[in-house]
């Protein structure tokens, strides 16, 4: 009885212990996510005024402009191409330079830290230093196309052009973010057990079976994992996306996250502003879960 | 697979959900300034009290600190350059050595940003004290009881000392003062590639036009445009719309008259857009893409020959590439035949919600008075433009390199902003009909929803960008300046233009 007793104590001091450790995050999460969620959730259905933050209710008009709205539709549709465009352009290059870096090649230390680079950059540095870069008229990337290279005659107007902007902020997102990537991957490389390869190596596989039979499985979850995340992370991306063109020109790269902006600031709609986020919030829930089963299936794949 | 489901639903919420703030429920005591009753013998049991109307004036409470705490003013200013940064921080200085129990503490915000930081700072309960004010949001700032009334510091800093257009007033009182203007009726110009191609300077839009053309060149043989005759944004923000303006002003048109009805459906103002589509076509093929400082830079890289402008190109070229200032001049920007130009001053204000009105007030008045605010409108000569005459001749008088050695541009600069005008404040300041240009103060209330996602400027980029016909674009304009007007009219029936016909 008493070793009982003891036993369930000493349970109950672990849980008390275990909540306590994630209490600090719990009342984080409540302070910087719930709590607005749930206040930008009631705003949705209200009309607030920027300035005085009246509210006055009224019902669902702002949920029936967003789904009735032309612009809200094409920002979601360029949303999706940024997000699944950079996700997947990432995802490959972070593949092979991982899988490169992952070779023992003579300056592979150095070449690791230098990859890194890019991601350590702001990305509102990133965005200014791109636009310049980017310029037709005093942009290094055109110099070096047409006057070193050759590859074009005349300048190309990346940023300035409604069928290339979003071209050009992915690209540069591509440039930025990929090294996160690299360094999933590569973690995740360190772990794969050598004799694996080694035993396949005796029985005749050649480098690409190695990579699609033992290498590519056991990527597989963690790929998942980056797969989600890059794609939430470039679904809410901001910054980049509006400091490289401001969502134009004619709207080009005006995302979601864009037009909430501009809905809260420059038509002073706080009420639509927080309707186009729940929106957003509902198609991050239904990818996540995707993902999750995914991930949860490739696990599965992966211990059997 | 649940606390899965959770984490990722926790992470999608921080990453989705806007900031939202807390309402700040805040309970200001009214001061009567005047109450008089009158008590009267009549021939009856009881007393009959009178009461006369009184102009009630709404303050904010002054907090009390215990002793030899310091009284913390923030100063919110979009002033970022380091020289005028050093200027504050001078005056700052001066003012809390005469005041040891104040701090000012000077907050930089970007001016593209202004108007949300404000807001967003309200919501949450941020301390403000002096603040800048975008004139497009003076009435809804005025309607959210957001600023303290100045009429007093106006009144001691002397009323008639002030320019037109330098005191923000509404509703008999005064909210902010003109601390610094600009003008956008320049042009900057390459005297050296002027001369070179035996052109006059232009003064009318037709040799202007000319000389654009004339001017964008391939200097080296290889088929392509090395310098482009004039630089001229062509996006859907503020630097096209504040351009914009000026030929719409020049074109003796206006987007409404003075009583708030839409006067843009009118040949006039087909002919602004038109021109200014016309001489964008020898602008830099990027020029959809440009926002402020695109034009300044690719004017110090030597890749435009003309760029309309603020003072600021003249003074930021002088420090960057002094060859390049010294064969540059500044005239005035000819896009039409009135002598009209988009301009106003920067503001500054009183926030509600300080802590310590009576100090910010009093160092409202130090940094506004004495050789302060002409210290600081010298930081950038020529492109702050200062509030009085008297500013302005202490400005040039001043033993400072650039002004010396610029002194007539710095006059070309001030006198172009005589002929300024804004249609956020100056509603109606042309007459299409008989083209006389008339600001008197009529503040646009519905500025924000019109200037905030820059209609005019999104029209400009329909037909640069997207192609449209001028004539489609104005009517799109049209439409969007009748409806943000009927929009505000109908949440405001009572309004009531200030200015009858």
């Amino acid at each position: 009885m008493a070793a009982a007793n003891f036993k369930i104590g000493k349970r109950l001091e672990e849980r008390i212990f275990a909540w306590g450790m994630a209490l600090p995050a719990i009342i984080a999460l409540i302070i910087l996510s719930i709590y607005p969620f749930f206040t930008a959730l009631q705003s949705s259905f209200y009309k607030v005024d920027t300035i005085t933050r009246e509210q006055t209710f009224i019902g669902l008009d702002n949920y029936l402009w967003v789904i009735q709205s032309d612009l809200f539709w094409a920002s979601l549709k360029r949303s999706l191409v940024w997000t699944f465009s950079g996700v997947s352009i990432q995802l490959l290059l972070g593949l092979v330079f991982s899988l490169v870096l992952h070779q023992e090649l003579k300056g592979r230390n150095a070449a690791r830290g230098l990859v890194l680079f890019p991601y350590l950059i702001p990305a509102v540095v990133a965005a200014i230093m791109w636009r310049f870069m980017l310029s037709p008229t005093l942009g290094v990337i055109n110099y070096l196309l047409i006057d070193v290279f050759n590859l074009m005659k005349t300048p190309f107007t990346w940023l300035a052009r409604p069928d290339t902007a979003m071209w050009g902020v992915i690209l540069v997102g591509v440039w930025k973010y990929t090294p996160f990537m690299i360094i999933l991957f590569l973690g995740r490389l360190q772990t794969v057990p050598t004799e694996l390869y080694e035993a396949a190596k005796i029985d005749g596989a050649n480098s690409l079976q190695l990579f699609l039979y033992i290498t590519l499985p056991w990527l597989t979850p963690i790929i998942m994992v980056a797969l989600m995340l890059r794609t939430i992370w470039l679904f809410n991306h901001f910054d980049l996306v509006y400091l490289m063109a401001f969502g134009g020109p004619m709207e080009a790269t005006t995302t979601v996250p864009v037009l909430i902006h501009r809905a809260a600031f420059s038509d002073l709609r706080i009420g639509r502003a927080a309707t186009i986020s729940m929106f957003m919030v509902a198609i991050l829930m239904v990818s996540t879960i995707l993902y999750t089963l995914a991930y949860s299936k490739s696990e599965e794949q992966l211990s059997n | 697979m649940f606390i899965t489901l959770l984490l990722a639903f926790s992470f999608v919420l921080q990453a989705c959900a806007p900031a939202e703030p807390v309402e700040v429920i805040k309970t200001v005591e009214v001061e009567v300034v005047k109450t008089v009753e009158v008590e009267k013998e009549v021939e009856v049991e009881k007393e009959v009290p009178v009461e006369v109307e009184v102009e009630v004036m709404v303050t904010p409470t002054p907090m009390s600190v215990p002793e030899g705490t310091k009284k913390v003013i923030q100063w919110m200013t979009t002033e970022r350059d380091p020289q005028s940064v050093e200027i504050f921080q001078q005056i700052v200085d001066e003012y809390q050595e005469l005041n040891p129990d104040v701090l000012i503490d000077i907050i930089l915000i970007a001016s593209a940003t202004q108007h949300e930081r404000l807001t967003t700072a309200r919501a949450v309960g941020a301390d403000m004290s002096v603040i800048g004010l975008l004139p497009e949001f003076l009435t809804a700032y005025v309607d959210a009881d957001f600023l303290v009334p100045l009429d007093d510091v106006v009144d001691e800093l002397g009323r008639d000392n002030f320019k037109q257009g330098s005191i923000l007033s509404l509703d008999g009182h005064d909210y902010a003062i003109g601390y610094a203007g600009d003008t956008h009726g320049t042009l900057w110009v390459r005297r050296d590639l002027f001369e070179e191609a035996g052109l006059e300077y232009p003064t009318t839009y037709e040799e202007l036009l000319a000389a654009a053309e004339a001017l964008t060149k391939d200097t080296d043989g290889d088929g392509e445009i090395d310098i482009y005759g004039i630089g001229l944004p062509t996006s859907a923000d503020s630097s096209t719309g504040i351009r914009y303006i000026t030929s719409l002003y020049q074109n003796c048109a206006d987007f409404y008259d003075k009583q708030g009805n839409v006067i843009f459906d009118n040949p006039n103002a087909l002919k602004s857009l038109e021109r200014y589509v016309e001489l964008a076509q020898y602008s830099p093929p990027d020029s959809p893409a440009w926002s402020w400082f695109d034009g300044i830079t690719a004017y110090t890289a030597g890749r435009i020959a003309m760029h309309p402008y603020a003072g600021r190109l003249g003074y930021n070229l002088w420090r960057d590439k002094p060859e390049l200032r010294e064969v540059t001049d500044v005239i005035w920007w000819p896009m039409g035949d009135e002598k009209a130009a988009r301009g106003g001053y920067d503001f500054i204000s009183l926030y509600s919600g300080t802590k310590w009105p009576e100090e910010a007030k009093d160092f409202l008045k130090f940094y506004l008075s004495g050789d302060r605010l002409a210290r600081f409108d010298a930081t950038v000569p020529g492109h702050l433009i200062p509030p009085t005459k008297e500013l302005e001749d202490a400005i040039l008088a001043m033993d400072d390199e650039y002004i010396k050695l610029y002194s007539e541009d710095i006059k070309t600069l001030f006198d172009a902003a005589q002929f300024n005008s804004q249609p956020e404040l100056y509603m109606g300041a042309i007459d299409p009909e008989t083209c006389e240009f008339d600001p008197e103060y009529n503040p646009m209330p519905w500025a924000g929803s019109l200037l905030g996602p820059w209609i005019p400027a999104q029209m400009i980029e329909k037909v640069v960008v997207g192609g449209e016909s001028a004539e489609d674009a104005l009517a799109w304009a049209v439409g969007e300046m009748e409806r943000v007007a009927e929009e505000w009219k109908a949440e405001n029936p009572d309004w009531e233009p200030p200015i009858s016909e």
